[in-house]
């Protein structure tokens, strides 16, 4: 019976936390370091999102972000690409990104780590 | 102490059992595709070479791509449907499968939609450069 208690209290207390997720960001295949102040961060909000590309203005590449949202339990919504485009903001927002273009993500299914995992590529650049 | 034996192999074989399932279904999830050469590290002729473009690409005009990005956005789109529709279906089975684990073989696994979805943003990815390099808008 305690068991059973302890167990039900876990569960509703993981089940809080719907999703959790990582992220990582390279450059030319070599993890890049956040160099920038917290002044010179971005507000995530206010970093565009883009499938495509930029045409129209110039930038630099700062790194190639790769995030993965999971569903904490099996009972948690799935993750939405919503939901991994926040996380990709986020990331980008570190290395003071004003944009993260070419942005894809994978599709929602079982991986090893979690019952629902939502994987998201991107790459975090700044206006020139 | 027979018994517990074959308890315990018993339960071993279980073990081994979901591991190979979750093993198994660890295929479902589709990774991100892989991002394309960075434009701006690299003249036009690498990236087209690495992309795949064709000469036969190279001489499409801005409105034959345009129609192309559209017709690829619709294709994209019905893949997708195709891989969320059966994901319903997927996570009814994993619930069930905890507790009757051969039921995890009736999962899934939608290959053909995600070779079709990575396949096709090779060619948004060869399309979008296509449209940059020819200053369309």
């Amino acid at each position: 019976m305690k068991k059973i208690i302890i167990s039900t209290f876990a569960l509703l207390l993981l089940s809080g936390c719907a999703t959790w997720s990582a992220g990582q960001a390279t450059k030319d295949g070599k993890p890049v370091e956040i160099s920038v102040s917290e002044e010179e961060q971005t507000n995530p909000a206010k970093v565009l999102l883009v499938e495509g590309d930029i045409v129209d203005r110039k930038y630099t590449v700062l790194a190639d972000l790769e995030v993965v949202v999971n569903k904490t339990t099996i009972f948690n919504a799935d993750p939405t690409p919503e939901l991994a485009g926040q996380k990709l903001k986020e990331e980008a927002a570190l290395l003071g990104a004003d944009a993260v273009i070419q942005v894809r993500y994978g599709s929602t299914g079982i991986s090893l780590m979690s019952w629902g995992s939502l994987e998201a590529k991107g790459r975090a650049v700044k206006f020139q | 102490m027979k018994k517990n034996l074959g308890k315990l192999i018993l339960n071993t074989t279980n073990f081994l059992f979901l591991f190979a399932s979750i093993v198994a279904l660890s295929g479902c999830a589709r990774n991100a595709p892989d991002l394309p050469p960075t434009f701006a590290d690299n003249n036009q002729q690498e990236v087209a070479n690495a992309l795949g473009i064709t000469e036969k690409d190279k001489a499409m005009s801005c409105s034959q791509i345009q129609l192309e990005k559209s017709q690829v956005d619709t294709d994209y789109a019905q893949n997708e449907n195709t891989i969320r529709s059966n994901r319903g279906r997927n996570q009814t089975v994993g619930y069930f499968s905890a507790f009757l684990l051969p039921l995890v073989v009736a999962t899934e696994n939608d290959d053909e939609a995600k070779a079709n979805l990575n396949a096709l943003q090779i060619r948004k990815d060869q399309l979008d450069h296509l449209w940059k390099v020819k200053s369309c808008s």
